[in-house]
């Protein structure tokens, strides 16, 4: 039954994170190499926040400063994931009803929402997860008819 | 399901030699992601976000003010037509990496379709109808 759906039947398992002291440069790069917009940060293996390319786009020193690039990179390098993320994250458990995680993408308008559970992270629920299953469930009942 | 039913009919567009900054503040303005771009001429000939807006804008600095939609905006959308099932709109935009897609009756832009509008829809059809 499609109502009975859960979060983890659809998420994303191998979910790729940050580390509140990771330099946002290399959470930029992890971003461009794996095509993303959204990194969940864990702490010890807890969900501590999330940090989207946006977030890194108005953290980065503007080019309307009168400072050199050498300044200009060295404040670029100091800067920590976790000084940027934004730390009270909408989660949702892993086991929860999947219509209940669509309720909220779509009443918030997340593209993606990081699940956890308890409080350990263990996947992600993308836009895109939820297209695979529309695709998916279409292709299944062309298979029927 | 078909595009034509979840689609949202007569979309704001902006056109392309209208400022990015412009096209930024009609999609703040309205809460919208994306606007369809269109010719002088009336054909659709991009989707401009507020994200190539937005990059625009830190790139260029001061001189943002004379970026036009017609440089940030990715030009050739992928579009749809009305009678499209959504799940081809889905795979679409899953295959193109797009959230938003332009619903073309022929040459004529009818509607657009978002990756919101597909999640609604989705929402909709796993919902117990009322009174059951």
């Amino acid at each position: 039954m499609l109502s009975q759906l859960k979060v983890s039947d659809l998420m994303t398992k191998s979910v790729i994170s940050a580390q509140p002291d990771s330099k946002l440069s290399a959470a930029k790069a992890l971003m461009k190499e794996f095509g993303i917009r959204h990194l969940p940060v864990v702490e010890h293996g807890v969900l501590a926040g999330i940090i989207s390319s946006g977030d890194i786009r108005e953290a980065a020193p503007s080019d309307a400063t009168t400072l050199s690039v050498w300044e200009l990179n060295y404040l670029w390098d100091k800067l920590t994931v976790g000084e940027v993320m934004t730390r009270n994250v909408v989660s949702v458990d892993a086991n929860e009803p999947f219509i209940d995680a669509l309720r909220i993408m779509v009443a918030r308008k997340f593209s993606s929402l990081p699940v956890v559970h308890q409080d350990v992270l263990v996947g992600i629920l993308t836009e895109t997860d939820v297209f695979h299953k529309i695709i998916a469930l279409a292709e299944a009942e062309m298979v029927q008819a | 399901m078909l595009v034509a039913e979840i689609m949202t009919s007569n979309p704001v567009t902006i056109t392309g030699n209208a400022p990015a900054a412009r096209a930024l503040h009609i999609m703040d303005e309205m809460g919208f992601h994306q606007l369809p771009v269109i010719s002088s001429s009336g054909h659709v000939v991009g989707i401009v976000t507020q994200r190539d807006c937005r990059q625009a804008a830190s790139a260029n600095g001061h001189s943002h003010k004379h970026t036009t939609v017609n440089t940030v905006m990715s030009p050739a959308p992928i579009v749809v037509e009305p009678q499209t099932p959504v799940q081809e709109a889905a795979r679409l935009m899953t295959e193109h990496h797009v959230r938003c897609l332009p619903v073309m009756r022929g040459e004529t832009l009818v509607g657009i379709l978002t990756a919101s509008d597909l999640l609604i829809a989705f929402m909709r059809t796993l919902e117990p109808a009322p009174g059951s």
